[in-house]
């Protein structure tokens, strides 16, 4: 599930409602029949409405000093200009976001990028995976996949190497939302991923490995009325293990809907319905910048097993609010079961400051 | 002693004759006031245009500009690749007419997002406004302030345009706060702006960031390679000097003319003080008797000059400044000559523009003081001392000096315009102006000589007093002469152009009516259909019709106006008033073309040369069949038939219409029909010959309306020379008066000598100013005016405005003479001649 775009489309969907004269052209909706297969399903769905190519991690510099890593593509599909003949008509737009979470920085540092596609510059190719945005891109298939953002301030160049098969999230990569089946959207993850390359941060180039996460998520329409926001996260366990699981707040900051899957290291999995998962928030963190407060440490309650999430710093929001007007929460977290430290992992948080649209 | 010396050789004699004083201050003044004002507006219009500039091409380093065709935007991603580019923001310009109302809106197709990046304030604008995501909305404009204060728009409304006869309606999303972009302008998406606007396919701007460290020269050369001809790679600063070279040559022109007022101010003071120093040449004596050395003499004159020179410096500058704020809220920037549109700004002055302007006042009066100064401190103790001495000016040729400066003059005139500005011209007018006066005196005593002898007593005093003080006498006529000229040179151009243009605009407009829709350029027009139904109109009995293009025959220069036009291919001279043309028949395989006087000069162009450009991305090979009289495109024109024109560019569409109408039917049974015929009537015009002709010499009478001011005051320091030199004069000659009295003469008599001595004295000045004024308005016409804005004229004389205006200032120079004498012949005539002793 995720994330900063979903924010880009609020953006949209406030254009559309401003302009009143514009009709959107309806979007494809996620259907639970459809059986995703690869590596046709890893490229683009430009019918949907909204669709994302999302990795996080962490990532292990030489000194062996832990860093966070999000790095992103986005698609977008306006619903606007469908007739219009111009090779500028903005049906489709592209966005790039990255991010890394150093604690020797002690808050984030960031990149973005925005463009229409078309012209070869911005571009989603479909049946494989391959995304560019600029100099950007994403690109490969077959476990094997390389990741470039260059920006001034951070650069990273990373191959993503699988070692477990795709999780299909949800039913059968039918992932529900919110109550009932029209907020959905399609959903694979690949777990494990091994990480090597090289980062740039804040001008000093460092080889970097690690372990990762990535997602694949294309969808019409994910958010209902009720809700708010929601809480995702996403762990590599250190037994080779893979845990996502995400709840949707209504307005009252309660459980709207919760969504939980557990693949063990042998495969198997466990895939947990919206009353048997419980968030708890344990800590919360005041942003001085924002004055937004985030529950930066939680409980998590999953059937009979009970987790804790500690944030790798407090500090991990992001300000979006010049660009598109929004406020989150998203970085790398460890998780614990009692004592005992599971796993590595990528937690958002969104609705905090004001409410979603999507 | 010292500050009574000061007393008396310095402030003393300023305070003894205020009036004249004050004259002089006044003079200074005006000179600086015109000088400063004019250079305020300029500088404020040079600055506002250059930030408009700026602020429309945002943080870029660099931008591809297209020609007159437009650019492919398959060369938007290979500009955007070229290494060292690090943001490139595509840009669709147009200049939509506006439905139902005046004028068109220049709208900027942008991609926001990539525009965001160039142009942050666009972005930040809508953020700040809560209202995320405006910007892509494609039916959105976002207005700049000033476009919506003019317009009178607010957010939520909608405006219409006219593009060929369809409307296109935008709504008002945002309006920008008005440092994002300076000018009237809206912006909208790239993708609209393309399709709705009829630019599919076409950019006409990329502007570009470079990644920090890049080597823009490598880049400009790596893009200059992608690029076709026509396009240039320029730096934001190229586009606001673009934008401030339409205006060049006009803003220039007016500079000169303020800087002739402070000339006119400097002779002023010259005249002034020479007689001041005529009049004073026994107190020098005494002075150099008591003991003041003659450099201190020097010194004593010279100070005189700067005192008036720094009050009146001072003056003028508070004036200048006054005057530049006035006209700039009253006229616009370009002081109502239609250059750019009016801009609402306050005028910032800088403290060394007021030193520069003080100090060129100062230096004038200085300069105008030296010579007098000079002549002062030669003056011999023993003579001097004696009375009667006063007329003692003897008269010198200067010949040699006349001659050089008048050669040197006429080689100037043969020179080619400085940097496009007519300089030289210039140089030349002043050249002339100062041999006219230092020739002057010998001419008038030459003439003097020549004159009838006859006539009364008075008649004939006043001929020998003249004659015999040539040089002092023809002192306080040079001002008038300086003036005058300039003033009759001035009128002689203006009328030349004014005729000239009336005649132009009425062989332009031969039927009876005329129907225009959309300028150059703009994006209404009337497609082949409309105009089948035009012309089939029952009360048309001919209908001829004419579409604009843009067409760019060299990048560095600025894209011609192709106006291709219903036309006979051998009678040009129905349709274009001809300077030239060409002989002999063009080949089959060139199109004959007809080019203005204004592409002839910039790009040096002759009947019977062959011309090449690009048209809708058609190569053409033209011939130039001749060249044609206008007033109207000063960046050059070129007419070619329109069946021609339609066969490259399969264009059928008109934006003018001109219809001859069947017996009997009236100009408003034609507007019936054709808004009837044309559902978005209200962007077009329907006019007949009459209107246009008395719109356009408006047009011209309001550009030339600060000229006209220019004169006025020119002459209005010229008049006040005369009347200063004319009472000084008549003031030294108290005991003169005193004996002729004595000897039997009424007070009539003395009146009647003064009287003729004024006549003579004017009808001097006014013959000589007209016959230099002609002289100086041939440069005008021939060199200055056709350099700057290439454009020719025939010579027409105001005869009844030049012998209105000689009577009044020869009535004038009557009138001061004789109520000068009046006041001179106030005092007892007893007191009168003793004066002398």
């Amino acid at each position: 599930m995720s994330r900063f775009i979903i924010i880009v489309g609020s953006w949209l969907l406030s254009a559309m409602a401003l302009s009143g004269s514009v009709v959107a052209q309806p979007s494809a909706h996620a259907d639970p029949a459809y059986r995703i297969e690869f590596p046709r399903d890893e490229g683009s769905h430009p019918a949907f409405r909204i669709e994302w190519w999302y990795v996080t991690g962490w990532l292990r510099t030489d000194a062996d000093e832990p860093v966070g890593f999000q790095l992103t593509f986005f698609r977008v599909r306006t619903g606007l200009d469908e007739d219009n003949p111009s090779r500028f008509a903005m049906r489709q737009l592209m966005f790039g976001h990255a991010a890394v979470s150093d604690p020797r920085q002690g808050q984030l540092l960031q990149l973005e990028k925005s463009a229409r596609m078309g012209f070869g510059l911005a571009e989603a190719a479909e049946g494989a995976l391959d995304v560019h945005l600029d100099d950007w891109f994403m690109r490969g298939g077959d476990g094997r996949y390389h990741a470039f953002v260059t920006g001034p301030k951070l650069q990273l160049d990373l191959q993503l190497q699988a070692t477990q098969p795709p999780l299909l999230q949800g039913r059968q990569g039918f992932s529900q939302k919110v109550p009932g089946d029209r907020h959905a959207s399609h959903y694979y993850s690949l777990p494990q991923l091994q990480v090597s390359g090289t980062a740039m941060i804040d001008g000093r180039r460092e080889a970097v490995s690690g372990r990762a996460w990535f997602d694949h998520e294309w969808s019409g329409e994910l958010l209902d009325e009720q809700a708010q926001g929601w809480d995702w996260v996403g762990l590599n366990l250190h037994d080779g293990g893979a845990l996502m699981m995400f709840q949707m707040r209504n307005q009252q900051g309660e459980k709207h809907w919760a969504n939980a899957r557990w693949r063990e290291p042998d495969g198997q999995q466990h895939s947990y319905a919206p009353d048997d998962i419980t968030w708890t928030a344990l800590r919360h963190w005041r942003s001085p910048r924002t004055g937004v407060t985030y529950p930066v440490a939680w409980q998590l309650q999953l059937g009979d097993r009970v987790l804790t999430l500690e944030p790798l710093m407090d500090d991990q929001e992001h300000d979006a609010r010049e660009s598109t007007g929004t406020l989150y929460w998203e970085g790398a977290v460890r998780v614990f079961e009692a004592d005992r430290e599971l796993g590595e992992g990528y937690l958002e948080m969104t609705g905090y400051a004001s409410r979603m649209r999507m | 002693m010292i500050p009574l010396l000061l007393q008396a050789a310095l402030t003393g004699p300023l305070r003894r004759s205020p009036g004249r004083t004050a004259l002089a201050v006044m003079a200074i003044a005006l000179g600086v006031a015109l000088g400063l004002a004019i250079y305020l507006i300029n500088r404020t219009a040079a600055d506002e245009i250059s930030l408009a500039a700026r602020s429309l091409y945002g943080t870029a380093d660099l931008a591809v500009q297209a020609g007159a065709d437009g650019l492919d935007e398959q060369l938007y991603p290979q500009v955007a690749r070229v290494p060292g580019v690090a943001a490139a923001s595509p840009v669709v310009e147009v200049s939509a007419r506006l439905a139902g109302r005046n004028g068109a809106l220049k709208l900027l197709g942008v991609d926001g997002l990539r525009s965001r990046l160039l142009q942050p304030a666009f972005a930040a604008a809508i953020v700040a406004d809560g209202q995320g995501g405006v910007e892509l909305d494609p039916q959105a404009v976002l207005l700049s302030a000033s476009a919506a204060r003019e317009l009178q728009l607010q957010v939520g409304d909608v405006i219409a345009f006219q593009v060929g006869v369809q409307l296109q309606h935008l709504k008002v999303a945002a309006v920008l706060a008005p440092a994002v972009l300076q000018e009237p302008a809206g912006i909208i998406d790239i993708a609209t702006a393309q399709w709705r606007f009829e630019r599919l396919g076409q950019l006409s701007r990329i502007d570009l960031r470079l990644v920090s460290g890049a080597n823009p020269q490598q880049i400009r050369e790596a893009l200059q390679a992608l690029l076709p001809a026509d396009a240039r790679v320029i730096t934001p600063g190229q586009a606001s000097d673009d934008a401030l070279r339409l205006s060049r040559a006009y803003r220039s022109n007016l500079s000169a003319l303020a800087l002739v007022a402070l000339f006119t101010g400097g002779f002023f003071v010259y005249s002034t003080q020479s007689l001041a120093a005529l009049r004073r040449r026994r107190e020098f004596a005494l002075l150099h008797a008591l003991g003041v050395t003659r450099s201190g003499q020097l010194g004593l004159m010279l100070a005189a000059g700067a005192l008036v020179g720094v009050v009146g410096a001072a003056f003028g500058v508070v004036l200048g400044v006054v005057i530049a704020q006035t006209a700039l809220t009253s006229l616009g920037g370009d002081l109502g000559a239609g250059y750019f549109r009016n801009l609402d700004v306050d005028v910032q002055v800088g403290g060394w523009e007021i030193a520069i302007f003080a100090g060129l006042g100062v230096l004038v009066a200085l300069a105008g003081a030296l010579r007098p100064a000079l002549d002062a401190s030669r003056i011999a103790t023993a003579s001097a001392l004696k009375s009667g001495d006063v007329a003692s000016g003897e008269v010198r040729m200067h010949s040699v000096l006349v001659t050089v400066l008048v050669l040197l003059a006429a080689v100037a005139v043969c020179l080619p315009p400085l940097d496009g500005l007519p300089l030289p011209g210039y140089v030349a007018i002043a050249l002339l102006l100062m041999a006219t006066v230092i020739a002057t005196p010998a001419v008038v005593q030459r003439l003097l000589g020549v004159l009838p002898a006859g006539g009364g007593v008075p008649y004939q005093i006043a001929l020998a007093q003249l004659a015999g003080t040539a040089r002092y006498a023809t002192l306080s006529v040079s001002a008038i002469i300086v003036s005058f000229s300039l003033m009759t040179s001035m009128a002689i151009m203006v009328t030349s152009f004014r005729v000239s243009l009336d005649e132009w605009t009425q062989k332009l407009l031969p039927a009876d009516v005329y129907l225009r829709i959309g300028d150059v350029g703009e994006t209404a027009y009337l497609d082949a259909e409309t105009l089948a139904r035009l012309s089939q109109l029952e009360v048309v009995q001919k209908m001829q019709f004419s579409r604009y293009a843009t067409v760019q025959l060299s990048a560095q220069q600025p894209a011609l106006t192709l106006i291709a036009r219903t036309m006979v291919n051998e009678a040009p001279e129905e349709t274009m008033w001809m300077l030239s043309s060409a002989s002999g028949v063009p080949p089959a395989s060139r199109v004959p073309v007809w080019v203005n006087e204004a592409a002839a000069d910039l790009h040096q162009l002759r009947a019977g040369d062959e011309l090449a450009f690009s048209l809708a991305g058609e190569q053409v090979w033209g011939s130039i069949r001749g060249i044609w009289r206008d007033y109207a495109f000063p960046q050059g024109a070129i007419v070619m038939q329109q069946d021609h024109y339609e066969g490259i560019t399969g264009d059928a569409a008109a934006n003018t219409v001109w219809f001859w109408l069947r017996r009997g039917a009236s100009v408003a049974t034609l507007s019936t029909a054709v808004a009837e015929i044309l559902p978005t009537g209200e962007g077009i015009e329907i006019s007949t010959p009459r209107e246009l002709r008395e719109r356009s010499l408006a047009a011209f009478d309001r550009t030339f309306a600060i000229t006209y001011l220019l004169e006025l005051i020119a002459i209005t320091i010229g008049l006040s020379g005369v009347a200063a030199g004319i009472s000084a004069q008549v003031l030294a000659r108290r005991s003169e008066f005193g004996a002729l009295r004595h000897l039997g003469f009424t007070r009539t008599q003395v009146g009647a000598m003064l009287g003729s001595e004024g006549a003579l004295l004017g009808t001097l000045g006014v013959v000589m100013g007209l016959l230099s004024g002609v002289v100086v308005a041939l440069i005008l016409i021939y060199v200055v005016n056709r350099q700057s804005f290439h454009w020719s004229m025939d010579i027409s004389l105001p005869w009844a405005l030049l012998s209105g205006l000689s009577a009044a200032l020869i009535a004038a120079a009557v009138l001061i003479a004789v109520l000068s004498g009046r006041q001179a012949m106030s005092g007892s005539v007893v007191r009168a001649v003793k004066e002398d002793w």
